[in-house]
């Protein structure tokens, strides 16, 4: 009964299904590319280079001659990736981190917080090139540094939201009816801000499509010829205004990829919250 | 010692509870306040007893302490002759089914995430857990006893109007059977109309299930009208004590006087 | 003529399930001097009346009926003229004092802006002028309070500052909406012993809003009794509590606690059966009749309209012949 009310207040709910849909639309085709994609995205054929968008290479072909869209499909596959990946590691420990600082208090939360306001300080691309340098190049070490990075912002979100729920009367209630910290972060804590978790995994997934984006379009994200929109935008630029299409095509990816994530985000937020869900 | 007097509930001995403020200047100790001072009370099976007193006055922090949901600076808070802060934390656990507490914001007390079923059982979840079918059943009877019906478990608690809530809050105060009930301002949120029906609420389970309370309010009305004993905090001490009926025909301390003098009164209806 | 009429004033809101007709056809007139008491519980309609006097209603809200102070119809004026109107002879005092007080400026500053406002003074008279009223209004050594911020003061004196604001234009109507529902009971006789004597003293007409009835009954001369956006039942304080006749308001009066009532007796409150339905659920006929245990069909078919049950003392009730005799007999 709840997943029919649910189901209903997200489908009158215009962020959502529009967030939704583009979301799904990802999700679709990075999963059909694993099947089938119009031409094979590492054919290199000299002769067909360059060729703008036609009836054969619906986008167009790059300087290699593979085709663009081809491409773009299995790209996908590398974007959602990295931004599961990373938001799994940034969740996982931020949260923890944030509801144990929020459940401890004193001390034990100084600590988390301080830790977390430490690698704030530096700015994260900066980080993320230099974890990636040291480490070398490669599309696991970019997963790694952007859920790495994302850990104290996801930590310090859930301790602000949590300290806010502890302070309810309800949790004051749970106390008295005899429940321990743990028990009632995992009850009562944790489900009351779901909802800005959630929130924040849509808009951390987002960055972190664009952090791939970023640090493969500087050369040390993921390496040929494991396709990268950030990459495609790299080796487009030099030719942007001879074969626009090289660039405009994975930036539109990149765009409605990010785009979509937010809007889901925005609309999550807004129908998973019974009250606000109430005087809509 | 745990054979105590059979009737004494509550037995609060020289409790103090001070907290730091936040500092002032980084290198100086922070300033305290001293919330409840040196405070002793008792409360007895079958003799409600009322804590009147202004904001600040330190009621709702001994209420706290009552419920060791706080420890006392110094002094100890004992139920029925066992020392709570010596306890270890399952005892204490054992021994919380007999004190239960209803708060005074009928919309902050509810988590808005779970159904009312679920809400009422939660002491029953926490302190004895049992099969789903007398559980069920316990949580069905609990909400009887305040005027809910059994098909209201499914529901959301922003389904219901504030008194409905509070009704609700003592369901699941109620659940585990408790001596006592620690009630925080119960009906200061509640409209005139509703307050009366949760006000007779409570009398009736003092009646009916042989529950005590300890009700905090700031209204002398509300404290007549429900318990035997009042006492009268201000500035952290309790200034005054007794049987409602001396309290009330002859106060003895100034602030009593005053806070009684201060209560606007509504002229008795003719008729 | 009266200072303020109010005549067949209706406030709309929209709400997320349509509109909620939650103030309907409330009348009034107010003399010079005259204390009013409105009384009622959440969602009666009673703050919303005052906020819609003084053109003060939230956006999503649309008033109709007149309003006419002192001759002039308020309805008629624009935005500038109804400001001016608002602050210069009208004074309003709000529950929270925290929300109307700006915490970034001393509390004689925000006195001495609303005195330049409305009087033009400057200088020293705006000076010894703030003085007087901090004063006037109670407060410990003005000299020194004039330089407090919000927050340095207690409730009871931010609440005395919201006085002197309302104060500084030297109103002619006194509007309290829930003054001291914040604040203790000791303080809250304190405001309101203040506010009653100012009233007296100024000359000034006041509407006193509350939830509470004994904050009512002890500082009105007047009572209007509301529920579900109308007035139910309107009469001088001493006549209403002789001879109550709507059955809401005697519902409403038997249910409040009294001290000293168990003294008197054992016998147990009476309650009003159900909750005070949401806005948009009232229905159209009389708003009390899903809950009043005398209603008949022609209570659900219409809005019953005020009839004279005793001098200067109205109940919008058809049945008032029978509530009145349940009364007396019980």
């Amino acid at each position: 009964m709840q997943g029919d009310t649910f189901l209903a207040r997200g489908l009158r709910n215009r962020s959502f299904v529009a967030g939704g849909l583009l979301t799904l639309a990802l999700v679709a085709v990075a999963l059909l590319s694993l099947a089938w994609t119009p031409h094979d995205p590492l054919r290199i054929s000299i002769p067909t280079r360059f060729a703008p968008p036609s009836a054969t290479h619906w986008l167009g072909t790059d300087q290699f001659g593979r085709d663009v869209l081809s491409y773009i499909m299995v790209g996908a596959q590398t974007s959602l990736t990295v931004g599961i990946v990373s938001v799994v590691i940034g969740m996982t420990f931020g949260v923890t981190l944030g509801l144990c600082a929020s459940a401890a208090r004193g001390a034990v939360e100084e600590a988390i917080m301080r830790a977390a306001d430490f690698i704030f300080a530096f700015p994260a691309i900066l980080l993320a090139i230099m974890l990636v340098a040291t480490l070398g190049p490669g599309a696991v070490n970019a997963i790694v540094a952007i859920g790495i990075f994302s850990i104290p912002e996801f930590a310090r979100l859930t301790r602000g939201a949590a300290n806010a729920i502890w302070v309810r009367e309800f949790i004051l209630a749970a106390r008295a009816a005899g429940k321990g910290d743990a028990r009632i972060t995992i009850e009562h804590v944790l489900p009351n801000i779901a909802s800005v978790i959630i929130v924040q995994v849509t808009i951390r997934f987002a960055l972190a499509i664009l952090a791939e984006a970023a640090l493969s379009y500087l050369g040390i994200g993921s390496q040929p010829p494991t396709p990268s929109w950030g990459r495609m935008l790299a080796e487009a630029q030099t030719r942007i205004f001879q074969n626009a299409w090289l660039a405009v095509f994975p930036g539109i990816a990149i765009a409605l990829s990010v785009l979509g994530l937010n809007l889901l985000g925005d609309g999550l937020r807004d129908i998973t919250d019974p009250r606000l869900a109430r005087k809509r | 010692m745990t054979a105590a007097d059979p009737v004494l509930l509550v037995d609060v001995r020289g409790v103090t509870k001070t907290y730091a403020l936040p500092r002032e200047r980084l290198f100086e100790r922070p300033p305290m306040i001293r919330a409840v001072a040196d405070v002793s009370l008792a409360v007895r099976a079958g003799r409600s007893l009322g804590l009147v007193g202004g904001s600040g006055s330190g009621k709702s922090t001994l209420a706290r302490l009552v419920m060791a949901l706080e420890r006392p600076t110094c002094g100890s808070v004992l139920f029925r002759g066992h020392d709570l802060n010596a306890l270890a934390p399952a005892p204490l656990r054992r021994l919380r089914r007999h004190f239960q507490m209803v708060f005074q914001d009928p919309f902050g007390s509810l988590d808005p995430r779970y159904r009312i079923g679920r809400i009422v059982a939660e002491p029953l979840d926490a302190l004895e857990p049992t099969t789903p079918e007398a559980r069920r059943a316990r949580v069905v009877e609990s909400l009887e006893a305040v005027g809910l019906k059994s098909t209201d478990l499914a529901k959301y608690p922003h389904e219901f109007s504030g008194g409905q809530r509070q009704r609700i809050a003592i369901a699941r105060a109620l659940i585990t059977r408790p001596e006592l009930i620690v009630a925080d301002e119960p009906v200061s949120a509640l409209d005139v109309s509703v307050r009366a029906q949760v006000l007779n609420l409570m009398r009736d389970l003092a009646a009916g299930f042989g529950v005590t309370y300890l009700l905090i309010s700031h209204d002398l009305a509300v404290v007549e009208y429900v318990c035997d004993d009042v006492a009268v905090m201000y500035g952290g001490r309790i200034v005054e004590s007794g049987t409602t009926e001396a309290i009330f025909a002859d106060p003895r301390h100034d602030y009593t006087r005053t806070l009684l003098a201060a209560v606007p009164k509504v002229p008795a209806i003719a008729g | 003529m009266a200072l303020l009429e109010v005549d067949n004033l209706s406030v709309t809101l929209a709400t997320a399930r349509g509109p909620a007709r939650a103030v309907r056809g409330v009348s009034f007139a107010l003399e010079r001097g005259e204390t009013l008491g409105i009384v009622g519980e959440s969602g009666c309609g009673k703050s919303l009346t005052a906020l819609a006097l003084m053109g003060l209603l939230p956006e999503n809200a649309r008033a109709t009926g007149r309003v006419v102070l002192d001759g002039i119809d308020l309805a008629g004026l624009n935005e500038d003229a109804l400001c001016r109107i608002r602050g210069n002879r009208v004074g309003m005092i709000f529950q929270e004092p925290m929300t109307s007080l700006n915490p970034l400026h001393p509390v004689g500053r925000q006195i001495g802006e609303a005195l330049a406002t409305h009087r033009g003074l400057g200088g020293a008279a705006l000076r010894a002028e703030t003085l007087e009223l901090l004063g006037k209004v109670g407060i410990p050594e003005p000299e020194r309070r004039i330089r407090s911020y919000p927050h340095e003061l207690s409730g009871g004196q931010r609440q005395r500052v919201m006085i002197a604001m309302a104060l500084s234009c030297r109103p002619e109507i006194l509007i309290a909406d829930e003054p001291t529902t914040a604040l203790d009971v000791t303080v809250q006789k304190q405001i309101l012993d203040l506010i009653r004597d100012l009233v007296r003293e100024l000359g000034m007409a006041l509407i006193l809003i509350s939830h509470d009835l004994g904050v009512i009954a002890e500082n009105v001369g007047r009572i209007a009794v509301m529920y579900g956006g109308t007035i139910v039942e309107a009469a001088p304080t001493a006549a209403l509590f002789a001879d109550l006749a709507h059955p809401y308001a005697q519902g409403l009066f038997a249910a409040v606690p009294r001290v000293g009532w168990r003294r008197d007796s054992n016998a147990r409150l009476a309650t009003i059966p159900g909750v005070v339905p949401d806005l948009p659920d009232l229905p159209n006929g009389c708003t009390f009749a899903e809950r009043c245990t005398l209603a008949n069909d022609a209570c659900r078919a219409a809005a019953p309209m005020p009839i004279e049950v005793g001098p200067n003392h109205s109940a919008s009730c058809i049945r008032t012949d029978a509530a009145r005799l349940s009364r007396k007999s019980a």
